[in-house]
Formats: C-alpha cells, sequence, structure tokens
C-alpha cells in the first residue's frame, strides 16, 4: 500500500516535501543552536581577484588554451588573426619593456584576463545592463540580453572584451569535448572572462553541502588557467581574506595593477620580475 | 501679397516639377537600385554575421564601431541643425529663416530616422536591439541620450514641429485636390486660417521651440558624451568632445540647407521665397561655426601635444601625420575653401548662390571626415597597452548599407518635395488672413485644461518613468523597477511635447 503511495504524484510530492521541511527544520535549529565557523565563513563579503607573477610565468600559453577549452571559446587559427576575429577570453600580450638588459628579451608576455575592475567602464555604458557587477563583485555577462552594440568593448582601457563577429560551427568531433557547464554564446554578442565563475559556484556548493568553508588551497586554482599554468604563476583567491595567497601576493612591493590612474580599480595585480633573484 | 484663404492659387511652382526620364532615373531609380543593393548586403551581413564587414576587434587592429556609427553621428548632427534652425526662427523670430524652416523640420525626421537605422545596421543582434531597448535601457549609458532619446523624443517633436507648420499649406493642397488631398485633408482637419488659429499656431511653436532648443542642445552633447567620457580610450575622452560635436553639427547641417536652399533658389522658382539674404546670413553663420570649429580643434591638438601622454599621442600622430593624415589634411582643406569662399562673400557683402551651393557640400565632406577622425583612430591606435596599431576602411557591405540608407532618404525628400510645399506657401503669398473668429469662453478652457492636462499628465509620466528606469538611490547598475519603463519616460516626453498640438488642434466651438 505505502509503495503504491509512494508511487503516485502526490505521494512522491508528500515525500520530497517533508524531507525539505526536515532539512530545514535540522538547519534551523542547528543556526538558532551556534552559527558554525563555515556557515561565518561562507557570509563573510568576498573580494575575487587574482595575482599572476611575471618572475614565474613562462609564456607557455597553456593558460590561454585551457581557458579556450574551459569556456567553449571557438578555436582561432592564423585566418582569424590576419583578420582580426580571433576569439580569446585569455590571451598573451606582448610588452615591450623599456631598459631590459642583462640577456634579457625587450618583451614580456602579459597574461591578460578580464580584470574585473571594481569601477568598470564597461558595466557604466552598457545600454541594457547585459554586463552587471554581481553580488561577489564580478563582472558579469548575460549573453541573451547583450545587442551587440559594443560599446563595451571601446569602453574598456584594457581591450579585454571581444565582439562575436561570426557563428561559430562546432565539428562534430568538437561537441561531445564542449564544457556543458558553460553556455555557448549566439553569434553577435560581446564575451569576456568569467573568472570562471561556474567552477567557482561548484565549489561552494560542494563546501556548502560539506558544511566546511572554501579553503584558500582550492581557490587558488580555481580558475582553469590558473589550474593549467605549470609555474603556478597565476593565482586566485579572495582579496579580503589577508591570509590568503592572492593577497599576500597583491601586498608584495613587486605588486602593481595596469593603469590604476584611470580609477578602474582592477582586480588583477602583476608580480614584476625579481632581478634579485637572478 | 495677401490672399484670402478662399483663393486658390495654383501650386506648381512650390513642388517638385514633373521630371523627365533623366530626372527619374537620377531620383527614383538609382536610389531604387541601391535599397535593393543595400537590402541584399545587409541580408548578407545578418547572414553571414559582422564578420563580412570591415569591422574588428579593438586590440586585434581593428576598429569595433565603422561607418554606421559615424554616419549615425552625421545624421543626428543634421537633424540637430534641422530642428535648431526651425526652432530658432520661431523662437528668435528670424523671418529670414523661416522659408527654410519646413526643409529644416523634414530633414531633421529624416535624419532622425536614418540615423536610427545606422544604429540598427551596427548592432550585433538588430532584432534583440529592437526589443531589449525598450525593455531595458539604462538612462544612465550614454547611449541612452544619444540614441533612444534623440531618436525617440527627437522625432516626435520634429513631427510636431512640421505638423504644425504645414497645417496651413495642407489645407491649400487639400483645396487643390489630387491623389493625396485626403491626406492633407486629415493633417489641416479642424483648420481655418483665421487670425486667432495662427496667432496660436505661433504660441505653440515658440513654447515648443522655447522648451525643445535647449533639449536638443543636451541631447546632442549626449552623443559627445559618448565618446568623451570614456576615460580609457585616449583620442576621445576629452570634456571638447561635446561641444566640439555639436559646432560639426552645425557645420554640416547649415552646409546642407544652404546647399538644398540653393537648388531650390535657382532650379525650382524659390528665388522669391529664399531672398539672397538668407544665403548671404546662413553663409556668415557658417563662416563663424568653421572658425569656431578650428579654434576648438587648435586647442585639442596642442593639448593632447603639449601633454604628451603616450597613448594620446600615438592617436594624435596617427591622425596628423599617420595612416589617417589625408584624411585630415583633406578635412582642414574642405574647410579652409569653404572659409575661403565664405569669407569673400561677407567682404563682398554679398551672395553667390552657387559658390554658397559649393561651400556647404563642401563642409558636408569635411564633416563626414571629421567623423571618421573621431571614432576610428581613437579605436586602432588608442590603446594603453601593447596592442598593435590597425588601420580601418569601410568594406563593400558597409557602403553598400549606407547607401541604401542615404537612397532611401533621398527618395523620401524628393517624394515630400513632389507632394508638399517644401516651403510654406506664406514665403511665396505672404501671410493668409480671414475674419476674426469668435471663441467662446468654455471653449478657451477647455482648450487650457486639455492642454496642461496633457503637459502636466505628461511631464508625471516622464517623472514616473525617469525614476523607475534610473532607480535614483540604489545601486546604480541594476534593471529598470518595472520592465520597459524607459518607454514610459520617452512616452511622458513625447506626450509633453505634443500638448502644444492638443493646444492647437482643440476646435474653436
Amino acid at each position: 500500500m505505502s509503495k503504491n503511495k509512494r508511487s503516485t504524484r502526490r505521494g512522491m510530492m508528500a515525500a520530497f516535501m517533508s524531507r525539505i521541511v526536515d532539512r530545514v527544520t535540522r538547519r534551523t535549529s542547528k543556526a538558532l543552536a551556534q552559527p558554525s565557523d563555515s556557515e561565518e565563513l561562507l557570509s563573510v563579503e568576498r573580494k575575487w581577484g587574482m595575482a599572476i607573477d611575471l618572475d614565474l610565468c613562462n609564456g607557455c600559453g597553456a593558460c590561454v588554451v585551457s581557458c579556450r577549452s574551459e569556456n567553449n571559446v571557438p578555436t582561432s587559427g592564423p585566418e582569424e588573426e590576419n583578420k582580426g576575429t580571433t576569439m580569446e577570453w585569455m590571451s598573451l600580450l606582448p610588452h615591450h619593456k623599456e631598459g631590459s638588459g642583462d640577456g634579457e628579451l625587450p618583451v614580456e608576455l602579459l597574461p591578460m584576463p578580464c580584470f574585473h575592475c571594481e569601477n568598470p567602464p564597461c558595466v557604466k555604458v552598457c545600454p541594457v545592463n547585459a554586463t552587471y557587477v554581481n553580488e561577489e563583485g564580478l563582472v558579469a555577462q548575460i549573453w541573451d540580453r547583450c545587442i551587440g552594440c559594443r560599446y563595451c568593448t571601446v569602453a574598456c582601457p584594457y581591450d579585454r572584451r571581444v565582439f562575436n563577429w561570426k557563428h561559430t560551427d562546432w565539428p562534430e568531433t568538437y561537441r561531445n569535448f564542449l564544457n556543458p557547464d558553460v553556455a555557448l554564446r549566439p553569434e553577435g554578442v560581446v564575451e569576456k572572462c568569467t573568472f570562471c565563475h561556474h567552477r567557482l559556484r561548484k565549489l561552494k556548493e560542494t563546501a556548502a553541502l560539506e558544511e566546511r568553508p572554501m579553503h584558500d588551497g582550492e581557490l587558488e586554482t580555481m580558475t582553469a588557467c590558473a589550474e593549467a599554468c605549470p609555474a603556478v604563476a597565476i593565482v586566485f583567491g579572495d582579496l579580503n581574506d589577508p591570509d590568503s595567497r592572492v593577497s599576500r601576493m597583491t601586498r608584495s612591493p613587486r605588486a602593481s595593477r595596469l593603469h590604476e590612474h584611470l580609477g578602474t580599480k582592477p582586480k588583477v595585480s602583476y608580480l614584476a620580475k625579481d632581478r634579485k633573484s637572478r | 501679397m495677401k490672399h484670402s484663404a478662399g483663393s486658390v492659387t495654383p501650386l506648381q511652382p512650390l513642388r517638385l516639377p514633373k521630371i523627365g526620364p533623366l530626372g527619374i532615373i537620377v531620383w527614383v531609380v538609382i536610389p531604387l537600385v541601391l535599397i535593393a543593393i543595400g537590402i541584399y548586403a545587409f541580408a548578407q551581413q545578418r547572414l553571414h554575421g559582422d564578420v563580412v564587414t570591415n569591422m574588428r576587434s579593438v586590440g586585434d587592429g581593428g576598429a569595433a564601431w565603422g561607418l554606421y556609427i559615424m554616419f549615425d553621428i552625421f545624421f543626428v548632427g543634421l537633424a540637430a541643425t534641422g530642428i535648431a534652425v526651425s526652432t530658432g526662427a520661431h523662437l528668435f523670430r528670424i523671418r529670414d529663416l523661416r522659408p527654410l524652416a519646413r526643409i529644416a523640420e523634414f530633414l531633421a525626421v529624416l535624419s532622425l530616422i536614418l540615423a536610427g537605422m545606422c544604429v540598427m545596421a551596427d548592432q550585433g543582434r538588430p532584432m534583440a536591439a529592437l526589443w531589449k531597448l525598450p525593455q531595458f535601457a539604462r538612462v544612465m549609458s550614454p547611449f541612452f541620450g544619444s540614441f533612444t532619446l534623440i531618436v525617440g523624443v527627437g522625432v516626435a517633436a520634429s513631427l510636431v514641429m512640421l505638423y504644425l507648420g504645414g497645417r496651413g499649406d495642407a489645407a491649400w493642397c487639400a483645396r487643390a485636390g489630387g491623389p493625396f488631398s485626403w491626406v492633407y485633408r486629415i493633417w489641416a482637419s479642424g483648420y481655418r486660417g483665421t487670425d486667432r488659429e495662427l496667432l496660436r499656431h505661433r504660441r505653440a511653436r515658440f513654447w515648443l521651440s522655447l522648451t525643445f532648443f535647449p533639449f536638443i542642445v543636451i541631447a546632442y552633447s549626449t552623443l559627445g558624451f559618448v565618446f568623451g567620457t570614456q576615460g580609457g580610450r585616449p583620442g576621445w575622452f576629452g570634456a571638447l568632445r561635446a561641444p566640439s560635436m555639436l559646432i560639426v553639427a552645425g557645420i554640416s547641417g547649415v552646409g546642407l540647407l544652404l546647399a538644398i536652399a540653393g537648388v531650390l533658389h535657382r532650379y525650382l522658382g524659390a528665388h522669391n521665397a529664399i531672398p539672397v539674404r538668407v544665403f548671404q546670413r546662413l553663409g556668415n553663420v557658417l563662416l563663424i561655426l568653421i572658425s569656431v570649429f578650428l579654434y576648438l580643434l587648435a586647442v585639442e591638438t596642442l593639448t593632447e601635444r603639449y601633454a604628451g601622454q603616450t597613448a594620446a599621442l600615438r592617436v594624435a600622430d596617427a591622425v596628423t601625420f599617420g595612416v589617417y593624415a589625408p584624411a585630415f589634411w583633406t578635412m582642414l582643406a574642405l574647410l579652409f575653401v569653404s572659409m575661403g569662399i565664405l569669407f569673400v562673400q561677407f567682404l563682398a557683402r554679398k551672395a553667390l548662390i552657387g559658390w554658397t551651393v559649393i561651400a556647404g557640400l563642401l563642409v558636408n565632406g569635411a564633416a563626414i571626415l571629421r567623423r571618421f577622425l573621431v571614432v576610428v583612430p581613437a579605436q586602432t591606435h588608442g590603446h594603453h597597452l601593447d596592442y598593435p596599431a590597425g588601420f580601418y576602411v569601410p568594406g563593400w557591405i558597409e557602403v553598400a548599407v549606407l547607401l541604401g540608407i542615404i537612397s532611401i532618404g533621398v527618395l523620401a525628400f524628393v517624394a515630400f518635395m513632389r507632394c508638399f510645399p517644401i516651403v510654406p506657401l506664406h514665403a511665396y503669398y505672404g501671410r493668409m488672413r480671414n475674419v476674426l473668429e469668435p471663441e467662446t469662453q468654455g471653449r478657451i478652457l477647455l482648450r487650457r485644461v486639455l492642454t496642461t492636462g496633457s503637459m502636466v499628465g505628461g511631464l508625471a509620466l516622464g517623472a514616473v518613468g525617469l525614476a523607475l528606469s534610473a532607480r535614483f538611490g540604489t545601486e546604480p547598475f541594476l534593471d529598470p523597477i518595472v520592465p520597459f519603463s524607459p518607454v514610459i519616460f520617452i512616452a511622458g516626453i513625447v506626450m509633453t511635447i505634443y500638448s502644444a498640438a492638443v493646444y492647437v488642434i482643440v476646435p474653436p466651438g
């Protein structure tokens, strides 16, 4: 009889609701009793940021490839390069150095994700609020709302936004390897790095389920670029946590942010090459 | 020469005369062919993506905004001048400008529609733009002022000006008959041509001009803010961007008005209606505007060069001595030649229509080049980081789409000229007069109540729409509280503008 009852739609609903009520009651009583460390930590206001140590970076391009693969960014070849329609959320920008000597190359490569500025010019100009600062301080993008006016791409001082110039026909063999956690963007919208927000969400959910705080260790290599970096030059984390590695790197005397005078307050810091260590 | 409203004067000289086979080819067939090519090119752009244009990613050596945005600014500039001429004629009672008021008003409506088309052609997802912009338009984005506000409100206000100014002539056209007499009858419905009615028209247009004149200056300045407020884009950032764009808008608008007026004067028998002194005075205005622009350009260039900031200097170098130098020096040459023509006429205290027309056309060429130099070099060279410098020239798709858009404008202008007096009839025949018309106190009260109600209601609606869209006092970057509240805001302003028409069309009793 009970089996029959459970198999009916009403029975299933009742069972589902009782489980939810049970869970909520258990959590509420627990919360009322004493807030756990994990909950306290989860409620802390986060400020996600990134630090890139140029002394460790060897310019291998693993970050670029992993970003492309993780976020379903269409591949670009010489044709796109020549046409100027390359799609890259993370790119390596050759940076010409002045006064370099001692056998050093006059050019260094800067890994360039979106800087998720605290005062983002791209967000200010968007006419339909398709790009916005989310509750975690990340500059997010609603693909479906973007009208493709490209105002954000011309407003970004770091040129870190890319327009989807053409429809991507994913080859059949590629389709099985696309990341199901990241939506495919339609043609005619602007794209950008999201600091692998989908991974962050997954990490938070896992931590919440296991009722523990997120550890700095797992955050450090949370983004695809940081995970792929063989030299551990890219570090992600919470800038509000003074003990996190990213915070410590950001406080280093070698650290600086690109074009701070523009008032954009980028959340990505670069650590210059350490000449003493050479 | 005074005429009573009862007598109908032949309208032939007031409209575009019948055009021969060559005229049909030039004014009808060629624009139609260009429109067809433009539609094909736009279809290609939609089918294969914006990759078929020559626009490219900023930072990849390209310009993400190109020909479409250039001509959006150009058309909005023409519209701004059209509205300024029309409102100026009524506000400052400049009688010389009145014969040109209708051309200016129609040019404003048309240019704004063409500007809207250019913006839509530029969007990566035009259909989404048509749907999302009214739904989520953010007041804080300069795009709102430059597109939603100018195109939405500007078209409404210009239409009201055109409607009010054309009612008398529509009544005449309705009496003259013809295939479109039903349109004229609707346009002129309730019009009696009485002194009191003319007074009402004048009053309505005066107040409309008074409110609209500053509006167009502010609204057009937002187009300058689209570029001038971008601190991250060297070559764009600067306080002079908005005033300088306003002046160039004036130059291109006055230039085009002079060219059109010259053609009307010489070929369409409007020599009585548009006296030579109109050309003389507008020519002087153009001379002043060019001088002011050159001053602003000099100030801008000196500031950039003196400060010597790397990225800004890179843009300045590309413009003055680099890849964009031909455009820059051609622009200057065109301006100086026009200035020379106008200055000689100023010294001689007379205007030669042909030369004035040439000057008007040359400054428009210069204005187009100026738009190019504003929009493009800052994208290809204005990088704070070490991105490679690039270059942009429009591709055939963009050129074809643009020519199609311009052809729509040409066709519409020719059709309007063919169907309606492009120069107001009173400019030919003097003002129409009729007996004084008694109006009851009740009717006067009704008129006032309806007008005030429409105006106050419009203002209230606009304020509510603005509060709902802008979300004052909350986080700045959020959606409107109620979807489509930007439409409520614009509808409120449009309703306020239409109160001028309400004031005029309430029948006297």
